[in-house]
């Protein structure tokens, strides 16, 4: 009996040595069902208050780390430069909070716009400029009684920033950080096996660029909101944006000229001085469908507005 | 006879073993967010929607499955105080979101 119970102690004492894999997340649905999740998230893309998205191109994304330069690189010498732009685009898109201008493949557009016979490329106010700049895979693992683990993690970093397409001023930067891993094990032989995952090295790059985006989401506050005005007829005055920019019927807005600009010598960017009231808006009815095409009708509550209509002339909330 | 018999559905049955197996299917590649620090009782509420108690998705295993896009994410105390309230992106993957 005490001999059982001595072996019994040491076989638990070594398996307690045992290197064991870490307990992988489990996936929880959540009690809202999908159909409201989805809806709660559209509802958040409407503002609360008045903004206006940035417009957005991606001026450059290359991979500027070692990784991947020797295999199958295309005319540019960079094949996961292209892949992850693909991947900030299409993630700048799906977050919701910026107009995306396409910029990597402008000349397929240009050429399906002379089929077309129509062109309107809008300008944009920031460019997207970085890179992959930290890529790289490891293999660690640990040893027990009689079991072992390996991990394979591949880990990328990617740093962006913003840049103000008319002055050049780099305004905002961010870093994103991803990591994928697969890790296998065995004890005494039996356990789970895994060799090389070359999709680790994809996930890690995306997961960083996920990352980026994140920041740039949660940490770019949204700019001040003004728009132009695009016509006055009648006593009516019609301005752009709608209510993908927040404005609602019976908003009070109201109608500034802008100063004269003027050349800092002190910073060398243009400095605009304070603006001048002229007018107090009230928006009656809004048109358009989607955020590139909408805009507001307004009425004049007081004041009135220059004719004709100037280019310093903008509206902004009423204060 | 009887044995002809068993040796046949043997030979049957490993042959099934022996056939190739092709899948081809779309995945789900929602991405989980998993909320680390919450205090005991405090509220995850997602887009304003209340999902429940914040611990309940430390990761520890458990994560909260969404959809890609953009996020609120706010953590509320059990006396209803904001403690966290921030946009998030998530695109697949794990998200962990620290309350403090």
């Amino acid at each position: 009996m005490r001999k059982t119970a001595w072996s019994l102690f040491i076989v638990a004492f070594a398996f307690a040595g045992c290197a064991t894999v870490a307990q992988k997340p489990v996936a929880t649905e959540s009690p809202v069902p999908r159909p409201q999740q989805e809806k709660a998230q559209e509802k958040l893309l409407v503002p609360q208050a008045k903004r206006y998205k940035l417009k957005v191109a991606i001026g450059r994304f290359t991979n500027e780390t070692n990784y991947g330069r020797s295999l199958l690189n295309d005319a540019d010498l960079d094949r996961i430069g292209k892949q992850a732009s693909d991947m900030l685009a299409s993630r700048l898109i799906q977050s919701g909070q910026f107009v995306v201008l396409e910029r990597p493949d402008l000349n397929k557009l240009k050429k399906e716009q002379e089929i077309i016979g129509a062109s309107n490329i809008v300008g944009s106010d920031t460019l997207i400029i970085g890179s992959v700049t930290e890529f790289g895979r490891s293999v660690t693992g640990k040893a027990g009684f009689l079991s072992s683990t390996k991990m394979q993690t591949a880990k990328a970093k990617v740093d962006i920033r913003l840049v103000d397409a008319k002055t050049g001023h780099a305004y905002f930067s961010a870093i994103g950080a991803g990591e994928a891993s697969t890790e296998s094990g065995e004890i005494a032989g039996f356990g789970s096996r895994a060799d090389y995952d070359a999709t680790l090295n994809d996930r890690a790059i995306a997961a960083a660029i996920s990352d980026v985006i994140d920041r740039l989401v949660s940490k770019l506050s949204d700019r001040k909101w003004k728009t132009d005005i695009l016509d006055v007829k009648g006593g009516q005055v019609f301005i752009s944006g709608g209510k993908h920019q927040g404005l609602k019927e019976g908003d009070e807005l109201t109608a500034m000229v802008a100063g004269e600009t003027v050349k800092s010598k002190q910073t060398g960017f243009n400095v605009t001085l304070p603006a001048k009231q002229v007018a107090t808006l009230k928006i009656v009815q809004l048109f358009g469908e989607t955020e590139t095409d909408e805009g507001a009708v307004c009425q004049v509550t007081g004041g009135s507005i220059p004719q004709p209509v100037s280019q310093k002339l903008f509206v902004t909330e009423a204060k | 006879m009887k044995k002809i018999l068993v040796t046949l559905v043997s030979l049957l049955l490993l042959a099934a073993c022996s056939m190739p197996n092709t899948t081809v299917r779309t995945t789900d590649t929602r991405p989980g967010i998993a909320i680390d620090g919450a205090p005991d009782g405090a509220i995850l509420y997602v887009d304003g929607q209340r999902i429940g108690e914040a611990n309940k998705y430390d990761g520890q295993p458990n994560v909260l499955l969404v959809e890609p896009g953009t996020h609120t994410v706010v953590v509320k105390g059990a006396d209803g105080a904001h403690l966290f309230d921030r946009k998030v992106y998530v695109e697949s993957g794990l998200k962990t979101i620290k309350v403090h």
